[in-house]
């Protein structure tokens, strides 16, 4: 049986669908507006998360050594997270020397 | 007297070999260089002992920083979860040694590793902890206020969102693949994070990306046929 037949026998009403609100359209054309052809994936991003963190911790510009990466932040929460969490890392256990 | 002063000099090597082994052991962890982080894991016997105990402190120092944000370090949650994640991470670190380049750190590659099994964690635990009931708390509750409700809206910029959004909304019904439609329905309706909603979708994180991104560009590509920019249909809600 399926989880949605489960639910409905269980409950007596068909399981909850995903539906497009207006503040979903919404967000999906805030999305689109940040849509480019040469995107980069999650797994390019994991690849270089580290140098990238560390060119941030030392100060240097990653708009311009690195803006690809930069737009991936932007648009993709689960990378963001990561980034910020090895950021907090390295800013509270590693010297800028 | 012989017996008092053989014991005094046995306490007195063994506490130097202490020291010296302490020395050793804080100079090799604060200077261990790239190759000789390798060198060590890739050693047997003590120095690839002394290199996991290493490498141990190094993301069990890491792992209250980057976690702060979700989980206290004073949580009870948290141990188990800092011991769970380290075991991973060093198994992971051994498994995948020849993938790293170079690039940054060896500590701040192992960070990286660490933070995304962690997160990984905390993201599987927090929507698996989640009750049916918050899960679908929502299905009776009242629609949000929603854009379309604006009071200071008049009447024909409201009647112009409106026809935006049904434009948008035919265009996303037409030009979708249905899994792409569940994709951005599922992340923008319910904040699911990435991950979650892969798995629920029984794909992974970068595939679901790669999916999404196909929809996006598609979508763009649809709208600027119909003479439509992302910016136009912002723009029209930010008007007053």
């Amino acid at each position: 049986m399926k989880l949605k037949d489960l639910f409905q026998n269980l409950f007596g009403k068909p399981a909850p669908q995903p539906e497009m609100t207006d503040e979903v359209v919404l967000k999906i054309i805030n999305i689109l507006e940040r849509a480019r052809a040469d995107e980069i994936t999650c797994d390019d991003m994991f690849m270089q998360l580290d140098e990238f963190v560390e060119h941030k911790f030392h100060g240097r510009d990653v708009e311009k050594i690195a803006p690809l990466l930069r737009e991936h932040l932007d648009i993709c929460n689960g990378c963001h997270e990561e980034y910020a969490a090895l950021l907090s890392v390295l800013e509270n256990t590693q010297n800028k020397n | 007297m012989f017996f008092y002063s053989y014991q005094k000099v046995s306490i007195f090597c063994k506490n130097l070999i202490l020291s010296q082994l302490i020395t050793y052991n804080s100079v090799t962890m604060s200077t261990r260089t790239n190759e000789a982080w390798l060198a060590d894991l890739r050693s047997t016997g003590i120095p690839h002992e002394e290199a996991l105990n290493d490498l141990r402190d190094v993301i069990q120092k890491g792992l209250p920083y980057a976690l702060s944000r979700w989980l206290s370090s004073d949580d009870p949650l948290f141990p188990p979860l800092v011991e769970e994640v380290t075991q991973e991470t060093l198994l992971r670190v051994l498994d995948q040694l020849d993938t790293f380049e170079g690039r940054s750190l060896f500590t701040t590659w192992v960070h990286k590793i660490a933070i995304r099994i962690a997160l990984t964690e905390l993201r599987r635990k927090r929507w698996r902890d989640a009750s049916l009931d918050e899960l679908t708390e929502n299905e009776d509750a009242p629609p949000p206020p929603g854009l379309l409700a604006d009071p200071q809206a008049s009447p024909e910029t409201s009647a112009e969102r409106k026809d935006m959004l049904e434009r948008v909304r035919r265009i996303l019904q037409e030009e979708l693949t249905p899994k792409q439609r569940e994709a951005l329905t599922l992340l923008g309706l319910q904040d699911i994070p990435m991950e979650e909603a892969a798995k629920k979708m029984k794909t992974n994180r970068n595939a679901l990306y790669k999916l999404l991104h196909d929809a996006r560009l598609r979508l763009k590509k649809r709208l600027s046929m119909e003479e439509l920019t992302p910016q136009d249909l912002l723009s029209a809600f930010e008007q007053k």
